[in-house]
């Protein structure tokens, strides 16, 4: 069932000052049709302003193990997901969704249950990447410290892993002080990174 | 859920915070190529039917869920892969994916002889199959539950035995 989780500060960096946005357990329909309408035109424009061939992440779709059917499954309610929406003036800021099956691949743990970030995604227009004039800072922080708490509320003791695409290895590595266990060929060569116990209980301060 | 942290937490953060990259996982602009988000339940439409046909759409099965509960029933009856589907009467290489592949979404027909083979309840294994759409928190926890705990191993310990027994006793009660 979708509850409200609390309230969680942006910053709106044209003012300076922080914002209230609700973080919600569950993406509904309000948050796909933002996607959809406000999200995806966004994406769409600056992908067509690109250089033929210099497309970010222009990956293989049929390689994902994922296609729109399942996620809106995952959306809906399936058992071993769960998700997550940041909304804030009435747009969806952000949107998370995490795994219960996975493990962790971390030798000191190795094999223990975590909680593993399928996809974290802030809204393009906070993004640096999509617009030189980005509106609100502060999702990411929201998003990890959601999918720490669902690690302990599972008993997973805070652990948690995830695939950063490849502007966002730092911010993981550095800010975040997960653990980086390096490239991972069966993931669209992506990063791979793991949060202990510890580094949570870090991040959580 | 409760959440670990507050709001002042998140002011804190702000501050610290140098540049808020965060991305991770399906990139947004493969996301984007992949095409329109199929309809799910609206806000609207779960306060005011919450027992209707749209609001009861939700798949019971968790991921890996029906893979493990095959595996472990088929170890427990001492039997091969080989033989299992011979027993069930099913194709060697779909027993295979369900055992394998988390994702993989199995025939009817396949569902109906395997809760044959094990004498399990075919409407709920149907469920956990996601061949069928049910609202039922108290197998849904059931099945996160079992997904979430039960391991591979070659041999079913006390614990995965444990494991089974409880979650079979689940499906059981809830057959109709």
């Amino acid at each position: 069932m979708r509850e409200l989780l609390g309230h969680f500060a942006l910053l709106n960096r044209a003012s300076g000052k922080e914002e209230r946005a609700e973080l919600y357990s569950q993406i509904d329909a309000k948050n796909l049709s933002d996607f959809t309408r406000y999200w995806r035109p966004m994406v769409a424009e600056r992908l067509s302003q690109l250089p033929r061939g210099a497309t970010p992440a222009d990956a293989n779709l049929q390689d994902w193990h994922w296609d729109w059917a399942q996620k809106a499954e995952v959306f809906t309610g399936r058992l071993a997901y769960r998700s997550f929406a940041l909304e804030h003036a009435d747009r969806t800021q952000g949107l998370m969704v995490c795994s219960l099956v996975r493990r962790v691949r971390e030798k000191s743990r190795l094999n223990q249950h975590l909680v593993y970030i399928e996809f974290v995604q802030t809204a393009p227009w906070n993004n640096r990447h999509y617009t030189t004039t980005p509106v609100y800072k502060g999702v990411g922080n929201t998003m990890v410290a959601a999918a720490i708490s669902l690690s302990l509320e599972e008993e997973f003791e805070g652990r948690i892993g995830l695939h950063s695409l490849p502007q966002s290895e730092a911010w993981y590595r550095e800010y975040c002080q997960m653990t980086d266990l390096g490239v991972d060929d069966q993931y669209q060569g992506l990063r791979y990174f793991e949060m202990t116990s510890e580094q949570a209980a870090r991040f959580l301060k | 859920m409760k959440m670990h942290v507050d709001y002042e937490w998140s002011i804190r953060k702000l501050k610290e915070d140098p540049s808020d990259e965060s991305a991770a996982g399906i990139p947004l602009e493969a996301l984007v190529k992949m095409g329109p988000v199929p309809p799910v339940v609206s806000r609207d439409e779960k306060a005011a039917s919450p027992g209707g046909a749209v609001s009861a759409a939700r798949a019971i099965g968790a991921v890996g869920a029906l893979g493990r509960l095959i595996n472990l029933l088929r170890r427990r009856d001492r039997l091969s892969l080989e033989e299992a589907a011979l027993k069930a009467q099913v194709d060697l290489a779909e027993l295979l994916r369900i055992e394998k592949e988390e994702h993989y979404k199995p025939r009817p027909r396949t569902i109906v002889q395997l809760a044959g083979l094990f004498k399990v309840p075919v409407d709920q294994l149907s469920k956990i199959a996601g061949l069928k759409i049910a609202e039922d928190p108290a197998l849904e926890q059931a099945t996160l539950k079992f997904a979430a705990h039960s391991e591979q191993l070659t041999q079913l310990s006390k614990t995965e035995r444990d494991a089974l027994n409880e979650y079979l006793a689940v499906l059981t009660q809830r057959k109709k």
